[in-house]
C-alpha cells in the first residue's frame, strides 16, 4: 500500500536529477528549473492523501 | 516478524534518501516522510491493542474517566508534535521545530489545568 509509495518517489526523485542535470548541461536552465518543480509537485500531490489519513486516524485514535 | 520488515524499511528509506541528500534534498525529506508514515501504520495496529487495554483497565479502576481521556489526548498531542519536530529538524530547520515543541507544551499545560485544580482543591480540603 504505502511501501511502494517510498520507491515511487525515490524512483521520481532520480529522474528528476537526471533530467536536470540533462538540461543544466544543454544549457536550458530554465526547463531544468520546470521539472524539478513539476516532479516536486507530483511527490507532493502523493503524499498529502497519506499526511490527511494519519493525522485523521491519529484524531479519531485519541479523541483529539 | 515484523520488527524486522520496519528495520528492513527504515534503513532502506534511510539508503534512498541520503543517494538523493546531494542533489535534490527535497527528495530526501520526501522520502523520509512516507517511510514515517508507512511505520506509523504499523504502530496504529499495536496502539489501538494498548487503547483496548487502557479501556478495560478504566473500567476495573475507579478513575474518574475524564483523566484517562485527558492522558490519551496529552499522548497524542506529543506524538504529532514529536513527529512533526522530527520532521522539521531533519530538514535542517530546528527553529521550527523548537517551535511546535513549545507549543505542544503549551497545549499540554493549558489541557491539564482542570486536573491541577482538582488536585490543589483536595490538598487545601484535606489541610
Amino acid at each position: 500500500m504505502s511501501v511502494n509509495l517510498i520507491f515511487k518517489i525515490a524512483a521520481v526523485g532520480i529522474l528528476v536529477t537526471v533530467i536536470c542535470q540533462v538540461l543544466k548541461h544543454s544549457g536550458r536552465d530554465e526547463h531544468a528549473f520546470l521539472t524539478s518543480l513539476a516532479g516536486l509537485l507530483i511527490v507532493l500531490f502523493w503524499i498529502l492523501p497519506y499526511i490527511y489519513e494519519l493525522f485523521e486516524t491519529m484524531q479519531s485514535l485519541f479523541a483529539l | 516478524m515484523d520488527i524486522l520488515k520496519i528495520a528492513v524499511l527504515g534503513i532502506a528509506g534511510a539508503l534512498l534518501a541520503i543517494l538523493l541528500r546531494r542533489e535534490k534534498p527535497e527528495y530526501s525529506i520526501f522520502i523520509s516522510l512516507s517511510v514515517c508514515i508507512c511505520i506509523f501504520v504499523y504502530i496504529i495496529t499495536k496502539l489501538s491493542t494498548i487503547l483496548d487495554f487502557a479501556k478495560r483497565l478504566e473500567e476495573a479502576l475507579p478513575v474518574d474517566s475524564r483523566y484517562i481521556m485527558l492522558l490519551l489526548k496529552m499522548i497524542g498531542i506529543t506524538y504529532i508534535a514529536e513527529f512533526a519536530m522530527n520532521i522539521c529538524k531533519d530538514a535542517g530547520y530546528a527553529a521550527i521545530g523548537n517551535q511546535i515543541e513549545i507549543f505542544a507544551k503549551m497545549t499540554i499545560l493549558v489541557i491539564s489545568i482542570p486536573v491541577l485544580t482538582v488536585f490543589l482543591e483536595t490538598i487545601s480540603s484535606m489541610i
